[in-house]
């Protein structure tokens, strides 16, 4: 048999604070779809940059077509034929379709190198009659929708005599009629010998399309498997089967009055239809996979990212939230989900970063009361164990656990009746994680109402007394902790139905 | 408790205003060195009049550029209250305290139109103010028909442009005191601190519920305000209305706010920065006039340091705050906070 | 070229400036001596004379902007430039000398310009500021009696008509034809727009922004230099305070044209129309006796009005950008 277009052995990789892949390997053959499947952190998106040339392992090999290499850089990975379809393209929205396929090595003629549009437009017709599809070549790329811009991803990749297309998450925008064009355009790059490494939540999608399976846990390699050989819920146990350890306290704390309702909250693309009910001393997780919509949802009660439709009721009190103050002073504080770009002004202290959501009650006429502030800092730095050797360094410098905590001090400084957090413990060690856990439970015990959005299952399971699930902006179903399992929780959020079969995701 | 100087800099902000501190004390004893008359009373007021001109101005300007903004109208605003000052007094012949007061508002809606225009209809402020800078100087000359009026007689404006009140010129007690005024605000309050919040990651301020749009429509307004009250004491010293009044200030201004150390990037300087710098640039200025160097090569002089400044200043940051990342995407968790160059080219704010 | 998006519709308000100025001043029309009317070109032809320097100005603005930066100190160095070519002019260099002179002071603004830029990793906006004022400081010091004159010889070569057009016009158009075919034909030329449209995007594929900033400015310069070596061969006489305003005058020809304020869309050609409307306007307030002093106000109105338009359409293409700089 011939080599196969690309193998990854053995590959390690560590970033601070997280072993992201240990020991992982995997390998894919002309004309084949692999699909690799694994909870969020499980280690597949370290994995497709290793491939990609993003990141070098710390150890193992990489074989491109038998040989090995050393992979410097995204540029020399698509030379070599390896091309990784975004979820979120790198794309140039005032060109053309037409050049955004060529950017970068459009074709040229004549002695002055002169842009050869027509070879452009040739090169591209063939293209897409090769994949059966058509993009309107001559509008700006930008007004391109994002079924069509993936279409478009892959058009660019074949242009550049990709062997291995590495495709993330590529139906999690995409209507129903779109995914099947897709799956239609995978077969023909079959046709054409090209490789595909198909990563999905879906399993639908997965048993339709893929020829072998591998699963990924915690960073390691469970195993690879055809797929005839495997049904869902055998992967799915393969993805989630661990102890639930002791990281989860969790003291039952009898629910207390309604102090937030959610209803029929919409906006109109990203979630809509959106009811459910939050009481005091309850922690609820909300589950589902990456672009169900929580995190919008999240944002829209924050008022971030206000409602089009629907409302909340915050004490009873009704209201529309169209801006984060006056969520906040309705008693709502969330915690976003990207601690960098959302969370943490970096240069500023951690002083600074701690009351910034309280300045004004800090101060007196305007003038911030210096003493009120230390003393709430040393209130929090202690309560969370904040490691932080001088409250004046920039938060930074801070390890992503402690700048977590930062910025949950920074909530819970509001005096909040509800807190919201974003995947609070993403991209934390495994000490400071039970330390947030510990903190929201003992929260929960004081009569906080907490939601919490999370991709972890254990961490679902192990934190919330009731548990939400959303696909593709709807809330599917809502499991008690009593009778929630890995399997249920998962079969929700992928749209399992409950007799083992798979369901197509919902038109949209 | 431990005296901080502003949030975010540990010491390394008192270290850089003292070494500002050190250069222009340096500059002063090397001028005053250079020319006697440099430290005779009678220049020291004058310099301290035109230094108030500049200096209220940089106030707001130190704002607007800490939350990466810029106003390039400032001159035209100077202009155009200078106009509706002289000749509605002259013209229409209203008592000078009302004139004054509508030489005022007229400036403070000009702020306001220009924050208006960027954070409602979300034109990048660089292209508002460039044709705000426009308008307003073009309704100025517009009005004023290319005459000037003369407000000698008044003793209003006498008293702006010439008066003392305990031999210190009448523009430094206005001054001075709202240096002081602002520099507190901006080291001590919860809306200063929101500035400097908004200036390093305008989206984590939001997300910490602070009120970006209010915050950023109210400085643009004082920006105009600020221009006005320079405008009327400009009015004073030169005792003419014109409508090349104010000529060449935003660029005064900015140099002035650069070279005290607010970055264009936003997120750091300080007002006692920018004091220093309007007192660098206005006693270069003044120098060099005393020395004999002429008004010409005094704008290069100036146009140099503005540029060597930037230069300076925008290198030695560490952080890499430009357009571009680094070829190899860097890993989500290690990113930087996107950056928002002025304005967004693409994003949304 | 592409004459899609704002061409058509320019082209159409163009016609009807003309077709109203025409029908309402004696912008194009003159009664002849039998009492009818008569078409009367020279007026158009002393307009585009009149801007050739401005529509060669634009077309290096044009490639500036497209890239993602703006130039302010145009006005200042055409000034500059200018001030070079009348007094080596003077000092009896031969006229292709005298030419050359004012071209080579250009580009050379644009180098240093575009240095500071690229490698000080500078956004252009400070920059050009501070050099808008240095080199008008020193135009003013190179200038001290307020004006000076370029030779007669030289002033010639600006009111020659060979084949009935003027020399101005001819460079103008055979620079902005040559400009927009490099903009549209050439590696370069797509670079630019690649780098204005998505500079990360850009640098993923193996552009080099810094190096397309440096060069629009660069280039930018010699556009410059050429524009005042033009407008000096027409007029013959600089002021020293010639190019205020001019900054402005350009940039909003740019974004009426069609060219996007952030970059990344636009054209040359869109420019020239851009051009022709903003002097159609002046010439319209000329003729309507509008004072001369409400003109920057005019043009500023207009700017605010582009690029307002050029907001709302950027909208649509928002959701594009969330992907560009992940």
């Amino acid at each position: 048999m011939d080599a196969p277009l690309l193998a990854l052995r053995n590959i390690y990789k560590a970033f601070p604070g997280v072993q992201a892949l240990a020991g992982v390997s995997l390998d894919l053959y002309a004309g084949e779809v692999h699909a690799l499947v694994g909870e969020n952190g499980a280690g597949k998106s370290t994995l497709i940059k290793i491939a990609a040339g993003v990141h070098e392992p710390d150890a193992g090999e990489i074989l491109i077509g038998g040989q090995p290499v050393r992979l410097q850089g995204p540029r020399h990975a698509t030379a070599l034929g390896i091309a990784v379809i975004h979820q979120e393209p790198y794309l140039f929205p005032t060109l053309s379709v037409l050049e955004n396929l060529f950017v970068g090595f459009h074709p040229r003629r004549g002695p002055l190198g002169l842009v050869d549009w027509r070879a452009m437009a040739r090169r591209a017709e063939g293209v897409f009659r090769e994949l059966g599809i058509s993009l309107p070549l001559d509008r700006p790329a930008g007004e391109l929708s994002a079924a069509q811009q993936q279409l478009l991803q892959i058009a660019r990749s074949l242009l550049q005599d990709a062997r291995v297309l590495i495709m993330d998450e590529p139906t999690s925008s995409l209507s129903q009629k779109e995914v099947e064009i897709l799956f239609g355009i995978i077969g023909r790059l079959r046709q054409r010998g090209v490789g595909v490494l198909y990563i999905s939540h879906r399993l639908e999608e997965v048993f339709a399309l893929a020829d072998r399976v591998t699963v990924l846990r915690d960073g390691q390699w469970v195993g690879t498997y055809p797929i005839s050989a495997v049904t869902p819920e055998a992967l799915i146990a393969r993805m989630v089967g661990r102890e639930l350890t002791q990281m989860f306290p969790h003291t039952p704390h009898p629910p207390g009055e309604v102090r937030l309702r959610v209803q029929a909250l919409g906006r109109p693309g990203l979630f809509e239809g959106i009811s459910f009910e939050l009481r005091a001393g309850e922690i609820v997780g909300m589950a589902g996979l990456v672009g169900a919509g929580r995190s919008e949802v999240a944002q829209a009660i924050f008022g971030i990212l206000p409602p089009e439709e629907g409302w909340i009721e915050v004490d009873g009190r009704r209201m529309v939230p169209r801006a984060p103050w006056e969520a906040m002073a309705a008693g709502i504080f969330y915690i976003p989900e990207d601690r960098h770009r959302q969370g943490i002004v970096a240069p500023l202290s951690v002083r600074a970063n701690l009351t910034l959501a309280i300045l004004r009650r800090l101060a007196r006429f305007g003038w911030i009361d210096r003493r009120a502030e230390d003393a709430l800092v040393d209130a929090y730095r202690e309560r969370l164990r904040i490691r932080v050797a001088d409250p004046e360094q920039p938060v930074g410098t801070l390890s992503g656990g402690n700048q977590q905590k930062v910025v949950v001090a920074r909530g819970l400084a509001t005096q909040p009746r509800v807190l919201i957090l974003d995947e609070p413990t993403r991209g934390i060690d495994v000490g400071t994680k039970a330390e947030i856990h510990r903190l929201m439970d003992e929260l929960a015990g004081q009569g906080m109402a907490i939601l919490m959005i999370s991709s972890e299952l254990p961490e679902i399971l192990g934190m919330s007394d009731r548990i939400l699930v959303m696909r593709a902006g709807r809330l599917m179903g809502e499991l008690r902790r009593e009778e929630a399992t890995p399997e249920q929780v998962m079969a929700l959020a992928m749209g399992l139905t409950s007799n083992g079969g798979v369901q197509a995701p919902e038109a949209r | 408790m431990r005296e901080i100087r502003r949030p975010g800099a540990i010491a390394r902000g008192w270290t850089r205003e003292g070494i500002l501190l050190g250069i222009v004390a340096g500059l002063l004893i090397a001028i005053a060195l250079l020319t006697p008359k440099f430290l005779t009373a009678t220049n020291l007021q004058i310099t301290s009049r035109y230094l108030v001109e500049v200096g209220l101005v940089a106030i707001p300007m130190t704002m607007i550029i800490l939350i990466r903004g810029i106003d390039i109208s400032v001159g035209s605003i100077v202009a155009l209250a200078t106009i509706v000052l002289g000749f509605s007094w002259s013209v229409y012949r209203i008592p000078m305290v009302a004139a004054i007061a509508l030489a005022l508002t007229v400036a403070t809606l000009c702020g306001l139109l220009n924050g208006l225009a960027i954070t409602r209809l979300r034109v990048p402020d660089l292209v508002v103010t460039l044709s705000t800078l426009a308008i307003y100087r073009g309704i100025a000359e517009g009005l004023g028909g290319g005459g000037r009026v003369y407000l000698y007689e008044d003793p209003i404006m006498r008293f702006l442009g010439e008066g003392q009140i305990l031999g210190i010129p009448v523009g430094l007690w206005v001054f001075l005191p709202v240096v002081l005024i602002a520099g507190l605000v901006l080291d001590r309050t919860a809306w200063g601190r929101s500035l400097y919040a908004i200036g390093h990651n305008e989206t984590a301020a939001r997300f910490a519920g602070i009120r970006v749009d209010r915050i950023r429509l109210l400085v643009y307004t004082l920006s105009g305000l600020a221009s006005g009250v320079s405008a009327l004491f400009m009015a004073g010293r030169l005792g003419t209305a014109r409508a090349t009044a104010g000529l060449g200030l935003e660029f005064e201004v900015i140099t002035a706010v650069v070279v005290g150390g607010t970055a264009i990037s936003g997120g750091e300087g300080s007002i006692w920065g920018s004091f220093l710098g309007v007192v660098m640039v206005t006693a270069l200025r003044n120098g060099l006039n005393l020395i004999g160097v002429p008004s010409p090569i005094q704008a290069m002089i100036i146009g140099a340091l503005l540029i060597l400044t930037v230069l300076v200043n925008e290198n030695l940051r560490v952080r890499i705050r430009g357009w571009v990342r680094p070829a190899t995407p860097v890993p989500a968790h290690e990113a930087e906070p996107a950056p928002a160059a002025n304005p967004s080219p693409h994003e949304r704010r | 070229m592409g004459w899609k998006g704002r061409e058509p519709f320019l082209l159409i308000v163009n016609a009807l400036l003309i077709v109203i100025l025409a029908a309402t001043t004696p912008f194009m029309v003159r009664p002849d001596a039998a009492g009818g009317r008569v078409l009367d070109l020279s007026a158009l032809r002393l307009l585009l004379d009149n801007y050739a320097a401005t529509f060669i100005g634009a077309v290096g603005m044009t490639l500036v902007i497209l890239a993602g930066q703006i130039d302010l100190s145009v006005g200042s160095a055409l000034a500059l430039c200018a001030v070079v070519a009348a007094q080596v002019s003077q000092m009896g260099w031969p006229v292709p000398l005298a030419f050359l002179a004012p071209i080579l002071v250009g580009t050379l603004i644009g180098l240093i310009n575009g240095a500071i830029v690229a490698y000080g990793r500078i956004h252009a906006i400070l920059v050009t500021l501070g050099m808008m004022t240095l080199l008008r400081g020193l135009v003013v010091h190179l200038v001290p009696a307020g004006w000076v004159a370029t030779s007669d010889a030289f002033k010639g070569v600006g009111l020659a008509r060979p084949l009935g057009v003027s020399t101005s016009i001819w460079i103008a158009a055979a620079f902005a034809l040559a400009m927009a075919l490099a903009a549209r034909y050439t590696r370069w030329g797509r670079e630019v727009y690649a780098v204005g449209s998505n500079p990360n995007a850009a640098a993923i594929v193996g552009i080099r922004p810094h190096r397309i900033w440096f060069t629009v400015l660069l280039f930018n310069g010699f556009a410059i230099g050429l524009a005042s070596a033009v407008h000096a061969s027409r007029f013959g006489v600089i002021q020293n305070n010639i190019g205020q305003g001019f900054e402005l005058l350009l940039i909003t020809a740019v974004v009426i044209g069609g060219t996007s304020i952030f970059g990344g869309y636009g054209s040359v050609g869109g420019t020239l129309l851009g051009v022709l409307f903003l002097a159609l306007v002046r010439s319209a307030l000329i003729y309507f006796r509008i004072p001369a002093l409400w003109e920057q106000a005019v043009y500023g109105a207009f700017l605010l009005f582009a690029v307002g338009l050029d907001i709302a359409r950027s909208r649509a293409w928002a959701r594009a950008w969330r992907g560009g700089t992940a």
